[in-house]
């Protein structure tokens, strides 16, 4: 027997075991609460030719790093070009800064997707201001804004090819952060939103269940619909 | 057990250098005018992620085997698992969202 093995705790496998074991169990409880590892790989594969636009309104400083801590890597490592704007200031120029960088990233050519951050937000008045063959080159357009599902017709007859919005007054932003790991993944868009909407709710529900809180108005509220293109996915519609 | 306080310090320091640096980050780049180089953002909330979650993790479970190996009493042991495991968890936490970030998870 070892000097180490005459340690006058449990053996050293016993307690290899035992760390193993817990370190194990973290994961497992933390895979339950939010979601279970994804076996896919994000689609890197003609990265290039696709692009995305993503902006934040004027919230707190935690939430636009957040967000932007959150979305940038995840869409850098699927899209060849990324514009990401921060609303600052009065937001008094927001709707120039908007319509310049959107339009030099669809006079490049590539079909942009658009994420829009934001609460209740103007960005598809915004968007009517640039010209139409610039917009037709606009494919999927997810918006979290609160209510913002009614903007589905509007954003479908600007030129998109599909819109994800959210029903009422919403906690879109965890919808998000499972909405868009699967988007990079190469999923259909209809299968992210019912999948999306499902770990959503089930959070939602577990969460409020903690709290003594009634979970059914959120998760009604919170519920992503689909207009347009339902099988578009990253690598564009299948034929 | 000078063993196991020093890992278990050390989880806990890494995790409140993470709050704590995060924090500021968040302050230092979105507070008006703006302080931190946009280039630096990303680079410092990776750092502090990889503080908080591996660095945590593997300081806090080490500290449970040394736990397991050098406490005599099954009772003792059970009360420094039980110690650790809040800063275990938390560590987990943020490890999950590191790998989220990268595409892993």
């Amino acid at each position: 027997m070892s000097a180490q093995d005459a340690a006058p705790g449990c053996s050293r496998r016993t307690a290899l075991g035992v760390t193993a074991l817990l370190v194990v169990s973290c994961f497992a409880l933390v895979g339950a609460l939010s979601d279970a590892p994804r076996l896919a790989r994000p689609i890197t594969a003609e990265r290039a030719q696709r692009a995305a636009f993503a902006i934040r309104d004027r919230v707190y400083p935690f939430q636009q790093w957040g967000s932007r801590a959150f979305s940038l890597p995840l869409l850098e490592s699927v899209y060849g070009r990324v514009e990401y704007l921060t609303l600052r200031g009065d937001g008094s120029d927001g709707a120039a800064r908007y319509r310049e960088r959107l339009g030099a990233l669809l006079e490049s050519g590539v079909e942009v997707d658009l994420f829009l951050l934001a609460h209740t937000n103007p960005f598809v008045a915004w968007t009517r201001e640039l010209a139409p063959a610039q917009r037709e080159r606009i494919r999927l357009v997810y918006n979290t804004g609160c209510y913002d599902l009614h903007q589905r017709d509007e954003w479908l007859a600007l030129g998109a090819d599909a819109y994800v919005g959210h029903v009422g007054n919403s906690a879109s932003s965890l919808f998000y952060v499972y909405f868009l790991r699967a988007w990079i993944r190469g999923e259909p868009l209809a299968e992210i939103v019912e999948g999306s909407n499902a770990l959503t709710a089930r959070f939602l529900r577990r969460l409020c269940g903690l709290l003594g809180a009634r979970a059914e108005p959120l998760v009604d509220a919170t519920r992503a619909e689909l207009g347009g293109e339902e099988h578009l996915a990253i690598t564009g519609v299948p034929r | 057990m000078k063993l196991f306080l020093v890992l278990l310090l050390g989880a806990l320091a890494a995790q409140a250098a993470m709050l704590d640096g995060l924090a500021w980050l968040w302050e230092s780049a979105y507070r008006e005018p703006r302080v931190l180089d946009e280039a630096l953002e990303l680079p410092l909330t990776w750092t502090g992620l990889a503080l908080g979650g591996p660095l945590a993790l593997a300081l806090g479970s080490t500290a449970i085997y040394a736990a397991l190996r050098r406490a005599r009493s099954f009772a003792l042991r059970a009360a420094l698992v039980v110690l650790v495991t809040p800063s275990l968890l938390a560590a987990t936490l943020t490890t999950h969202v590191l790998l989220a970030l990268a595409g892993i998870w």
